[in-house]
């Protein structure tokens, strides 16, 4: 029996979002814009799915969630949409981001650099994952800050309240990437001032090729997507109804069941953590000393290949993840655990665990001693 | 993609471990600091012979696999038929790497050739 630690990167679907889409597919045809009975009920549909995913990011009014294709597309809405035409104010080009972001807001502002768009400031990292220097950065010039809600390698997780302060204090807005925090950590985009946040629907369980983006009422943003107006005009495109219907439901379960959730990834987690470090005194957790994901962990091992480990554990019926499956196999250490200024003699050693909500302590028990063997097996291959 | 041959030297290596020093023994080592890490790789020449072979490697899958099936050509072979292996014939004989593993096969062919280099004419 497989176990898979690699929730990330994505969660398996559940059984109530497959049957709800099921549902969709089943029924009439479904287009939410059309006036007539079917395209109404598409449309209370599409709005129930809205009132889920706002209640569970703590958005008071569902009508700011807008529907994506994922949380890519989500984070290129909110950078570029800001950016797009500078909404009348020239002087106004900043836009600061982290050396650990995602690559969706990391190119997407390097394309807005270069585009002459925007002034691109990264901020650097700290050893405990978070960025540092963001008050200095921050000017009248300034945007946009674009800092992520917790991070997908790490999960070390930013105060988004302090953060939207900071970034109001200089008329600046604040975008998060929060595709990881959702389901995982509760959110309170509303009552923290966040401006713009980003999220996927198959981080929760729900299908791929969904996402959204929360835009607090009163922002504005030029749309990427233009055509018949749908999503308040900021998203073109007839909504991928089952799909939204799915993160609905995904979002109505993760809100609903959030206790049993939460202990659930976070004991799993805490499990492996404590058996790999007792076991194996060179494994380091990176982002400990910080506020964590509770599904997350981060680890290294000095001269070790992370790939041959990830590979062995997965003939051993273990799925991990290489750094971020977004950076897996393209031969590069991880641009995250660089920032943390992790030596060189640990970046090709680093895996990342993450747990779910149906990861059991038996799962994690066993996945931990086949850690710990295959550490040793690639141990011994290397003389030591 | 790693073929099945490929994948069982990763995941069941031959010859790992180092030799003891001595008379007609050779170490060689390459370094990938990106990819394969450093890999180590010991003959000893008895005869103008490899009579035996052995690998450490703190490299990836492919240098595992590759620094394995290597070990297994040298072995018996004369220090010339040795000598003249290349990358092409690791992968030859585990049906392939990925393409961007190819370079571990280079680098245990490299380190192949420091041992031999070192165990002398023996």
């Amino acid at each position: 029996m497989r176990i898979y630690l690699d929730h990330n990167a994505t969660s398996p679907t559940l059984p109530e979002v497959a049957a709800a889409m099921a549902r969709v597919y089943a029924g009439p045809p479904a287009n939410p814009a059309s006036t007539h009975a079917d395209g109404r009920h598409a449309a209370a549909l599409v709005e129930a799915a809205r009132g889920h995913v706002a209640r569970l990011v703590g958005a008071a009014d569902p009508a700011s969630i807008v529907f994506t294709s994922g949380g890519t597309e989500a984070d290129v809405l909110a950078l570029r949409g800001t950016f797009e035409g500078l909404a009348g104010d020239e002087r106004r080009r900043g836009l600061i981001t982290s050396a650990a972001e995602h690559p969706a807001v990391l190119e997407t502002a390097e394309r807005l650099g270069a585009l002459g768009w925007a002034t691109v400031h990264t901020l650097d990292v700290g050893a405990d994952g978070l960025p540092t220097g963001l008050d200095s950065a921050l000017g009248p010039d300034t945007r946009l800050v674009s800092l992520m809600a917790a991070n997908n390698e790490t999960g070390v997780c930013l105060p988004l309240a302090q953060a939207a302060e900071a970034a109001h204090r200089v008329g600046a807005l604040l975008h998060t990437d929060a595709v990881q925090a959702l389901g995982k950590v509760p959110l309170s985009l509303s009552a923290d001032g966040v401006d713009l946040a980003s999220f996927s629907a198959h981080k929760i369980g729900g299908p791929q090729g969904v996402g959204a983006l929360f835009v607090r009422p009163g922002r504005s943003l030029a749309a990427q997507l233009t055509g018949g107006g749908q999503e308040g005009g900021l998203r073109s495109g007839t909504l991928n109804v089952a799909g939204v219907v799915g993160f609905g439901e995904a979002a109505r379960i993760a809100h609903e069941a959030w206790t049993a959730r939460e202990r659930a990834m976070r004991s799993t987690r805490d499990r492996i953590e404590a058996v790999v470090r007792a076991a194996l005194p060179g494994a380091r957790v990176h982002g400990a000393d910080a506020e964590r994901l509770p599904n997350t962990l981060s680890l290294t091992f000095p001269h070790l290949s992370a790939e041959a480990l990830v590979m062995m554990l997965d003939a051993d019926d273990v799925a991990a993840s290489l750094g971020s499956a977004c950076s897996a196999g393209s031969g590069k250490p991880s641009h995250v655990l660089v920032a943390m200024g992790v030596g060189a003699d640990r970046l090709r050693g680093a895996i990342r665990i993450s747990t779910g909500p149906g990861t059991t302590l038996d799962q994690a028990e066993r996945a931990a001693e086949r850690i710990v063997a295959c550490v040793r097996k690639l141990d011994a291959l290397a003389g030591r | 993609m790693y073929s099945l041959k490929a994948m069982e030297h990763f995941l069941s290596p031959r010859n790992a471990g180092r030799l003891e020093p001595g008379q007609g023994v050779g170490h060689g080592e390459a370094l990938d600091p990106q990819c394969c890490g450093k890999c180590a790789l010991d003959v000893r020449l008895v005869d103008g012979r490899v009579d035996e072979s052995r690998f450490v490697t703190e490299g990836c899958s492919g240098a595992i696999a590759a620094c394995s099936a290597l070990t297994t050509l040298v072995e018996g072979t004369t220090r010339q038929a040795a000598a003249s292996l290349d990358a092409a014939a690791i992968l030859q004989a585990i049906d392939g790497l990925p393409d961007e593993k190819h370079g571990c096969a280079r680098q245990a062919i490299a380190a192949l050739r420091a041992a031999l280099d070192e165990a002398g004419g023996a």
